[in-house]
Formats: C-alpha cells, sequence, structure tokens
C-alpha cells in the first residue's frame, strides 16, 4: 500500500469505516508486529505494543496534512517499543519457546528463521531497528531518519554496517 | 540490446554534428619519448613541443589541479568508493623555472582506492583501471568501505551542511571510511584567506569537531587536515576530495612502467604548430564511434562479468552484493506474522472503547 493509498484509507477510517481499519491493518500487521518483536526482544510486550499500535491508529489517526503516514506510524511503533522497553528489562535471546508461540511457519523452516532473529537480536538497538524498519517496513532511509531521529547518512552507514554483522553471523559469502 | 546499440548510435553521431556545428580546436600531437635524455639528433624531443602557457596545455595534464579523484575518471566501476590521488611527485615541471627541461620524468602519484566490501576481489582490475588513464609510477593501496560512492557522497554533503552550520571558517574535506575502526574518517580544513593562508586554530578546530561528534560521533572520526594555504579561497573543491601537489617529496613507489623499450610513450599537447596537422572533424568522428564502441564494450563485458548464481529456490541474483542481497532476503523471510485472535481482540478494545 502506497502512502497515497494509505491517506485514502486513513480518510475513511476518520469517518469510522472499519473496512478501511482492517484494510490497513492487513498491510501493516507484519512490519509492525516484526519491529516490535525485535525492538522489546519479548514476543508478550510485543503484542501489547502492536494492540496498542492500531487501537491509537484507530482513535487518532494521522494528521491528512502528514505526507508519510506509513513513516508516522512506524514512529509511533518504534516510540511505543521504546517505552514498552523502559518497563521491561530486555533480553539477550528469545528464547526459542516463546518465540514460537509468535512466529508463523509460512515459508523457510523455523530454524532458519530463529538464526536470523539471533544474528539480529545481537546488533546494536539501533541498527537492528533500521534494519527490519527498511528492510520488512519497506521505508526508505530518509523516512527511517524521521522516524529514529537520526541524519539520513547516518541512517545509511548503520545500515551497510548491520548487513555486514549479519552476513558475518550468518556466515553469507 | 538492440535498441541500446541503436540508442548510443544515436548519441554518436548527435556528438559528431556538435563536433562539427561547434567547430573543434586544432590541436596537435607530439610524441615524446619518456625517462631518457633525447640524442641530439632526436627531433622527436623537443622542448618547443612544450607550451609556456599552463592555461593551453602542459606535458601532464593534471599539472593545473590538485585535485584528482572519482570525478577525475570515467567509467568508474559500481563497486568503487572513492579513489583518491593522495600525492603526486617528481613530475618535473616547475612553472616558474626559466628553463625547462627537454624531457619530463614519470611522476610518482600515490593512490588511495575504496572498495566496497562485499564485492569480489577487484584490486587488479582497479590497478589496471588507474593506469589506463594515468600510465605513470603509481603506487595504490586498497581498502574497504560499507558504502558506494553515492551513498557515501550523500552522507559527505551531510557532514558538510553541519560542518558550515558549525563555522565558517572550516569545511568538510574528505570522507573516508576506515577499516579497522569500522568508522567515517571525516577531515576538516580551515579555508584560505585572500593569501593564501590558512592558519590553524585549535578552539575553532575542537569546537567544529565537538558539534560533528555530537550528530555523527557514533559513526565518524573527526581528523584535521592541513593544506598549508594550497588552495585559494576561490579554488576550494566543490567535490570537497582534493589531492596534494608535493613538488619536493619522492615517496617509494613501484612503478607499474619501466624505462625500457617498450614503455608507452607520454603525450604533449600543445596548442597549435605547424607540424602534424589531424583533420579536427575526423578526431570528432573517431571519439565518438569510439566512445559508442567503449560503452557497447563495457555493457557486454559488465554483464559478463558480474558472475550469476542461483538462490535455492530458483532465482538469479547477481554476486555484486550478493551478500547484501540474500542478508536482506533472510531478513525480510524472518518477519513475524501475529496470530489473527489480535485483531479481534483489537476491535473489541476499539467497540468497548
Amino acid at each position: 500500500m502506497t502512502d497515497s493509498e494509505l491517506k485514502l484509507r486513513l480518510d475513511a477510517v476518520r469517518a469510522g469505516d472499519m473496512t478501511a481499519f482492517e484494510e490497513i491493518y492487513n498491510d501493516l500487521k507484519t512490519p509492525v508486529m516484526t519491529l516490535a518483536v525485535r525492538m522489546t526482544g519479548d514476543p508478550h510486550t510485543a503484542e501489547d505494543i502492536f494492540q496498542e499500535v492500531f487501537i491509537k491508529l484507530y482513535r487518532s489517526p494521522p494528521d491528512p496534512t502528514i505526507a508519510k503516514p506509513r513513516a508516522y506510524i512506524f514512529r509511533m511503533a518504534s516510540n511505543l517499543a521504546i517505552d514498552g522497553i523502559r518497563r521491561r528489562q530486555r533480553q539477550n535471546e528469545i528464547p526459542l519457546e516463546e518465540t514460537e508461540d509468535v512466529l508463523s511457519c509460512k515459508g523457510p523452516d523455523l530454524e532458519e528463521k530463529m538464526d536470523v532473529e539471533k544474528a539480529l537480536s545481537a546488533l546494536p538497538d539501533a541498527e537492528r531497528s533500521i534494519v527490519t524498519l527498511h528492510v520488512n517496513g519497506g521505508l526508505k532511509f530518509r523516512e527511517i531518519a524521521q522516524v529514529t531521529g537520526l541524519p539520513s547518512g547516518t541512517v545509511l552507514w548503520k545500515y551497510r554496517r548491520a548487513l555486514k554483522r549479519l552476513r558475518t553471523f550468518l556466515e553469507i559469502k | 540490446m538492440m535498441k541500446l546499440i541503436k540508442r548510443i548510435f544515436t548519441l554518436a553521431l548527435a556528438a559528431v554534428f556538435l563536433c562539427v556545428s561547434a567547430g573543434a580546436e586544432e590541436l596537435t600531437v607530439t610524441e615524446v619519448s619518456s625517462g631518457h635524455r633525447p640524442a641530439p639528433d632526436d627531433s622527436a624531443v623537443s622542448n618547443d613541443a612544450v607550451s609556456d602557457d599552463l592555461d593551453t596545455g602542459t606535458v601532464y595534464p593534471f599539472v593545473n589541479t590538485g585535485i584528482i579523484s572519482y570525478r577525475s575518471f570515467t567509467n568508474v566501476p559500481e563497486y568503487v568508493s572513492f579513489i583518491f590521488c593522495v600525492s603526486v611527485s617528481n613530475m618535473g615541471f616547475d612553472p616558474t623555472a626559466e628553463e625547462q627541461p627537454d624531457i619530463f620524468p614519470i611522476p610518482n602519484m600515490t593512490w588511495k582506492v575504496g572498495i566496497v566490501n562485499d564485492t569480489p576481489d577487484r584490486e587488479q582490475e582497479m590497478t589496471d583501471f588507474i593506469y589506463e588513464q594515468y600510465p605513470y609510477n603509481n603506487n595504490i593501496s586498497f581498502e574497504e568501505c560499507s558504502l558506494t560512492y553515492d551513498e557515501r557522497d550523500a552522507l559527505r554533503l551531510e557532514l558538510r551542511d553541519e560542518a558550515e552550520r558549525l563555522s565558517d571558517k572550516m569545511y568538510c574535506d574528505t570522507v573516508l571510511c576506515d577499516e579497522e575502526s569500522e568508522k567515517i574518517n571525516v577531515n576538516l580544513a580551515f579555508f584560505a584567506d585572500e593569501n593564501g593562508n590558512a592558519p590553524y586554530d585549535e578552539e575553532e578546530f575542537q569546537r567544529v569537531k565537538d558539534g560533528l561528534i555530537s550528530k555523527f560521533g557514533d559513526i565518524a572520526v573527526v581528523n584535521f587536515v592541513d593544506h598549508d594555504g594550497q588552495i585559494p579561497v576561490d579554488q576550494q573543491p566543490e567535490s570537497g576530495e582534493s589531492g596534494r601537489y608535493e613538488p619536493e617529496s619522492a615517496p617509494e613507489t613501484r612503478p607499474l612502467i619501466t624505462e625500457t623499450e617498450e614503455t608507452r610513450p607520454l603525450l604533449s599537447v600543445t596548442d597549435k604548430t605547424d607540424n602534424n596537422r589531424i583533420d579536427p572533424y575526423l578526431i570528432c568522428a573517431v571519439a565518438a564511434l569510439a566512445l559508442a564502441a567503449g560503452i557497447i564494450l563495457f555493457a557486454v563485458l559488465k554483464k559478463k562479468s558480474v558472475p550469476v548464481f542461483s538462490t535455492a529456490d530458483g532465482r538469479e541474483v547477481t554476486a555484486v552484493k550478493s551478500g547484501t542481497k540474500q542478508v536482506e532476503e533472510a531478513v525480510k523471510n524472518a518477519e513475524v506474522t501475529p496470530d489473527d485472535r489480535l485483531y479481534e481482540e483489537i476491535v473489541k478494545k476499539i467497540e468497548n472503547s
């Protein structure tokens, strides 16, 4: 869903249209949940944040003057996740039994997903967020700069460095 | 492919037309052998062939500039992050000298080249690439860099703008990658005044450095670069990438060419002589056709030289940046899909509020 399409649906949500809300939900549910899980490291906290994002989105949709509503929504999710982290101490690894409740095996086997999640959890918080926002959220680096409050050059630099580290961790040649 | 070839030939013909309508200047080319003192009867070597006017041409085309970098080259491969000529020496050209030597020695050039770090080994290819355009005594060192040229330049512009905001006395000169620290090296320099002097101000440097570190500190190391006032105010490099002219130093070099009969002859370009006139239209036509042929060859070779491999699910990806693509795909595939019950819980909470 492009920003223009999202804006149209947000206008409908503002008028109380649940169908439009469901369309937005279906488009954003996976990247928002992915971001929440990777930022908090805890699937239960991530679920709470996930629900809070969409409830807030329905009650207070972004202003029509906001040019990039998608980036706005991810910034909201990111801020809520940071609040969630502050409320709960972050763990270094996501225990397999906890994560299985959240992950859905829709493609590659679970072990491969776990390798990637372990690799991601080894990254600094900022790099992990940036990778998730770009790869899973589909945001451009300038938009990620707005979400994270970092200069776009820094975002790009951190992204490249994160990929290099992931490649080493995953032993991808 | 045929469309591309047709397009290229259209461009080549347009180039020829422009040359004809603009009227090419008459050029003469005098071949000068390299590294040897000429025999008295060697008419190929003559000091008269060297122009005294710096603006119209000298023995080496880069003598007038201290700026030799990425932008000095054509068709730079996309895996190159930066090319810097760190120093040039042994040029034997002193514009203030009353007498010029009969022959100019081969200059020594020291280069630093950044390769994007997920590409296959390209050092020999880049050595050949530099030699093709600067066939002198080249000493080339290679470094890895996470960013492509465009990405690094975008970062450089951000740093430049921030330095400009912090100070009107300093500017961001170069931005290079440092393999060891995995950070970028930002080099600051002072603007030169009308007299070409750029006195060092420790307080100002620290203030600007602190300002940049506060914004970019986790990715940047800020250094000072002293240009000894060699860059006048009205010639500050727009690209912010400058090489240096060091007439006195003779760094250790590993010459790629030796002074033998196989040595490629150096060329001097003068503005006008009575000998060896070449039809300018012919030059334009040859240049245009050479350009077209070069582009076609480059496109073909580039397509061939980039290895392609198949992924487990049958897709084909190129080896250049293949590591990056694989990682991105792995991250994408590892995304988390929420349970369907969560939507019902959200709707329930909305309705109850």
